[in-house]
């Protein structure tokens, strides 16, 4: 991303050197970007914990994705000139349509399983009906822009309306009770499936009157798998932010070098206003502890 | 597995309207929508003139401060000393950590070099 910047809007040609795992990485974050056709090669990895010796070893040696040699790939990207090179199409119109194309329930499984818009944990499909109950618990308009995600800083953000996010809130399992605070979580602008090698998890502490109007656990359990809107809404809030930031693929938009389990729920429960020793959280923002 | 559908119950692998799992997979077509955002537009952004050729030319190593990252730029450095040592480079760490942008650092690779090279990481 850096490279690209220095490129384009300072006028100093720039190649860029990546480890090989982030081929795909690169190829897509050049795309949304507009520089499909940026400079640059690989090294192996890691870099990180390698002597001198070795990663000298890594200049001196070839591209593991092209193999070519890694400082030919360096002097070509500064000196070969830009037309006709690697430029592709890029999108410049919303193209995601609102319904997927009819099915049997079978095929439409296996259609989300396959466009990676699941958990990989079976899902709810979500039908108009069932998406219209969802969105009979909220007074914004279905087409309103409710937020955008973004997967890390070095992508752009994608833009989803309320719908969308119901969309999602049904295919977690959420009960339409519990839109309102789907729909806040994808609204926060934080994504619950960010991209970084250090493997993070997002979680969810919900405050205020509807921890108890829909039945959220604050209590013994409550950050584990025994209650049904912790789950389905923490379930709800990864579903939506994979899918409506344009995807979060290992490899390609997510980098995370183990990954992390606590991604399944998001760690969502309820603050225990009524027990904690904290100040609750509205109170800290400035609410009125009886609001 | 029918998920989310209760119509009807389980017999001899049949429900009880007589038809199999695979007739009702089948033959009923239904209409779902579409969980998947709406992508941003994407502007194409202009690359520089290349150079015509190193010789004599000043290149900054830009270390992002990945770890080891530097430790990797000062090989790439001594390779140009050792095989173009027409080049002059120069090594150049990041004013913050890797997620901010950096226009200082540009604007001075822009006033004092001919090109650069950036990384690496992990």
């Amino acid at each position: 991303m850096h490279a690209i910047t220095i490129d384009s809007k300072y006028g100093v040609p720039t190649v860029a050197i990546h480890t090989n795992a982030f081929e795909k990485a690169v190829q897509s974050v050049t795309q949304m970007h507009g520089m499909p056709q940026a400079r640059y090669t690989f090294v192996p990895q890691p870099v990180m914990g390698k002597t001198a010796e070795q990663l000298r070893a890594y200049v001196d040696g070839k591209s593991p994705i092209s193999g070519r040699p890694v400082m030919q790939e360096v002097i070509e990207g500064l000196t070969r000139p830009a037309e006709g090179d690697r430029v592709k199409e890029t999108k410049f119109e919303r193209s995601t349509p609102r319904l997927v194309e009819a099915g049997a329930e079978e095929n439409l499984h296996r259609l989300f399983l396959d466009n990676n818009w699941t958990d990989k944990l079976p899902i709810i499909l979500p039908t108009e009906k069932k998406v219209a109950e969802m969105l009979a618990h909220t007074s914004r308009k279905p087409d309103e822009v409710a937020g955008h995600l973004r997967s890390n800083q070095f992508r752009q953000h994608w833009e989803f309306t309320v719908e969308k996010v119901a969309v999602n809130a049904v295919m977690a399992g959420a009960r339409p009770e519990y839109f309102p605070v789907i729909l806040a979580l994808a609204a926060s602008g934080v994504s619950a499936r960010g991209s970084t090698t250090s493997s993070m998890a997002a979680m969810v502490v919900v405050n205020g009157p509807i921890r108890h109007e829909i039945g959220m656990n604050a209590g013994t359990g409550a950050m584990a798998p025994y209650n049904h809107a912790n789950a389905t809404i923490g379930r709800a809030y990864g579903l939506l932010s994979q899918n409506l930031q344009g995807g979060s693929l290992p490899g390609d938009s997510y980098m995370g070098s183990q990954g992390n389990g606590y991604a399944y729920s998001s760690v969502t429960f309820a603050e225990n206003e009524e027990r904690s020793p904290w100040t609750p959280f509205h109170v800290q923002h400035g609410f009125k502890p009886d609001r | 597995m029918l998920i989310g559908s209760h119509r009807g119950g389980l017999q001899n692998g049949k429900r009880s309207s007589g038809k199999s799992r695979s007739e009702r997979w089948g033959g009923n077509k239904i209409t779902v929508m579409n969980p998947v955002g709406y992508p941003p537009k994407i502007t194409p952004k202009p690359m520089a003139p290349r150079l015509e050729s190193l010789d004599g030319k000043t290149l900054y190593l830009v270390d992002p401060r990945f770890d080891d990252s530097g430790l990797f730029l000062r090989q790439v450095q001594d390779w140009f000393a050792d095989h173009m040592p027409s080049v002059t480079t120069k090594f150049v760490e990041m004013s913050s950590v890797y997620t901010k942008d950096d226009p200082k650092t540009w604007e001075m690779i822009k006033a004092n070099g001919d090109g650069a090279i950036i990384g690496v990481g992990h």
